[in-house]
Formats: C-alpha cells, structure tokens, sequence
C-alpha cells in the first residue's frame, strides 16, 4: 500500500522535474519565438503599408531628412460648422486657391529622368 | 441652382478624366528590341546610370512625402469640412462629394503607384548590371512607365483640385445672385 502511494507521487514530481530542468530554456526560447514573429509582423506592416517609402531616416535618406516641410503647421481646418453665405465661401474660397496654388505649385513626378536618353541608355 | 452646380461639377470631373487619358505613355523600347552593341552600351554605363537613379530615388521620397502631406491636407482639412458645412445647412453639396470621393480615390491610388514605383526602382537597383543588363535595362523601363503613372496621379488630382475650386466659384457667384 505504501509502496504504491510513492510510485503514484514519484510520477508527477518526475514530469515536474524536467520541466523544472529545461524552463529556463523554454522561456528564453519562447521569448525569442514570440518576438521574432511580432518584429515579422511588425516589418511586414512596415513594408506593405508603405510606411517604409515614408521613412527618410532610413538609409540613404538621411541627406534629405531635413527638408521635409510640416505643412500641417501652415493648414487650418476648415471649420464645419457655421452658416453658409457670401462671406463665409469667400473666405473659404481665399483659403482654398492659397493652399491649392501650393499643392499645384511642383510638377511632382513629372519630366521623364529615366528616360533612356536622361539616363545615356539606347532606345526610346 | 445646386442641380446645376451638380452638372457642373459632373462637366469638371469628365474634363478631369479626359485630360488624363490623353496623358497614356508611349510604347518603349524593351532589351528585346535592343542589338548587342546597345546592351553592351547599357553594360558599360550601368554603374553611373544606377547612381543617378538613386539620387532620383532618395529626391522623390523627399517628393513623395511633401507633395503627399498636402494632397491628404487639402481633402481632410479643407474639402471634407466645406462639404459637411453644406450638409449640415441642407445645401445640396453631392458635386461637391462627388468631386472630393474621385480625389481620394486619386490619392489612393497616388500612395500605392509610387509604392510600386519605389518597389520597381529597388528591384533595378538591386540587379547586377553588369552580368545581366537587359533585366536591368526592361527593369528601368518598368520603373520609368510607374513613374509615369504616380504623374498621370498627380496631374488627375491637380485637376479635381481645380474641379473643386471652380465648384466653389460656381456657389459664391449663385449664392450671391440669390441674395
């Protein structure tokens, strides 16, 4: 009877023992897992959101970094609330043609620098 | 008064649409077309024409991020709120959210072409060139053809910028007449 009590009790403490053995093991090695896969996700994010094209502390990108404008400064939000009159369009349309004037003011992505001619390769 | 405003926007937008179409890219020339004296060319030159082409890559994300700060802020911070405005005063402003719903879908589609368009000048960057020189060279004319698209974008949007003004124009001179 009291051989029995001790093999059922030496059973658990065994399966114990061995997680006790390797749990530091376990636990820095599920760490790891856990943080590899949250920095995969994270960087996946980065990537396909198009974060990355965004980012000008990359890189490369540094020599740049310095001559991105905060136009938000220079923005005030239209208020939405209000009447609708003469004066209120008017004063609307002043901001508007200011900032449109602004948004029009680059030709942005235009030219063509890689054509092959810009970039002295054959073709057209 | 404001179905005509709709008409009229309707007529902007259209002009919009039709600009842009014209704007379709010429037929390029691929490696295939090229003889081997032109690919050796492109072998040759390889090395400078991929420096130049990382300038151009680090001067468009600097574009890239100031000409798209003012593109969201001109919808979210001015268009947006003038349409609410109208709403909230039971003005008829559907031209107005037409035109406004096309520019953001221009504006998606900005964000996305020159995210292809980045992704296509890593990839002809990230080819050796002086191995393989006609991936390198259709990967540059792929590259090019992006670009071309983030303009077509740019110019759609430049355009319903214009559509929304002259909207507004068209409301002032109503709103006026009615008074």
């Amino acid at each position: 009877m009291d051989d029995e009590v001790v093999k059922t009790d030496d059973q658990p403490e065994e399966a114990l023992s061995i997680w006790a053995r390797h749990r530091y093991f376990v636990l820095i090695f599920s760490t790891i897992f856990v943080s590899l896969v949250l920095v995969s996700i994270s960087m996946w994010m980065y990537y396909s959101s198009g974060a990355v094209q965004l980012d000008l502390s990359r890189p490369g990108y540094s020599s740049v970094a310095s001559q991105v404008k905060d136009d938000e400064v220079n923005f005030t939000v239209y208020p939405s609330t209000g009447p609708v009159n003469t004066t209120t369009i008017n004063q609307f349309q002043q901001t508007y043609d200011s900032q449109a004037s602004n948004a029009k003011a680059v030709d942005a992505f235009g030219g063509d620098p890689l054509s092959p001619s810009a970039l002295g390769m054959p073709g057209n | 008064m404001i179905s005509l405003i709709r008409v009229f926007g309707l007529g902007l937008v259209a002009a919009v649409l039709v600009a842009a179409a014209a704007l379709t890219p010429v037929h390029a020339t691929t490696s295939a077309d090229l003889t081997p004296e032109q690919l050796n060319q492109v072998k040759t030159t390889c090395l400078s024409t991929q420096g130049a082409m990382r300038q151009l890559r680090t001067s468009d994300a600097l574009l890239r991020v100031n000409r798209g700060q003012i593109y969201e802020l001109m919808s979210s911070k001015l268009m947006a709120p003038f349409n609410t405005r109208l709403q909230n005063n039971s003005l008829d402003a559907r031209a107005f959210d037409d035109t406004t719903s096309r520019y953001d879908v221009t504006l998606d589609s900005f964000r996305t072409d020159y995210q292809a368009y980045d992704q296509q000048m890593a990839t002809a960057l990230g080819i050796d060139c002086t191995k393989d020189p006609g991936r390198f060279y259709d990967a540059v004319v792929a590259a090019r053809a992006k670009r071309a698209t983030v303009h077509e974008d740019v110019q759609k949007m430049n355009g319903y910028i214009d559509s929304y003004g002259q909207l507004v124009k068209y409301l002032l001179s109503a709103t006026a007449e009615n008074n």
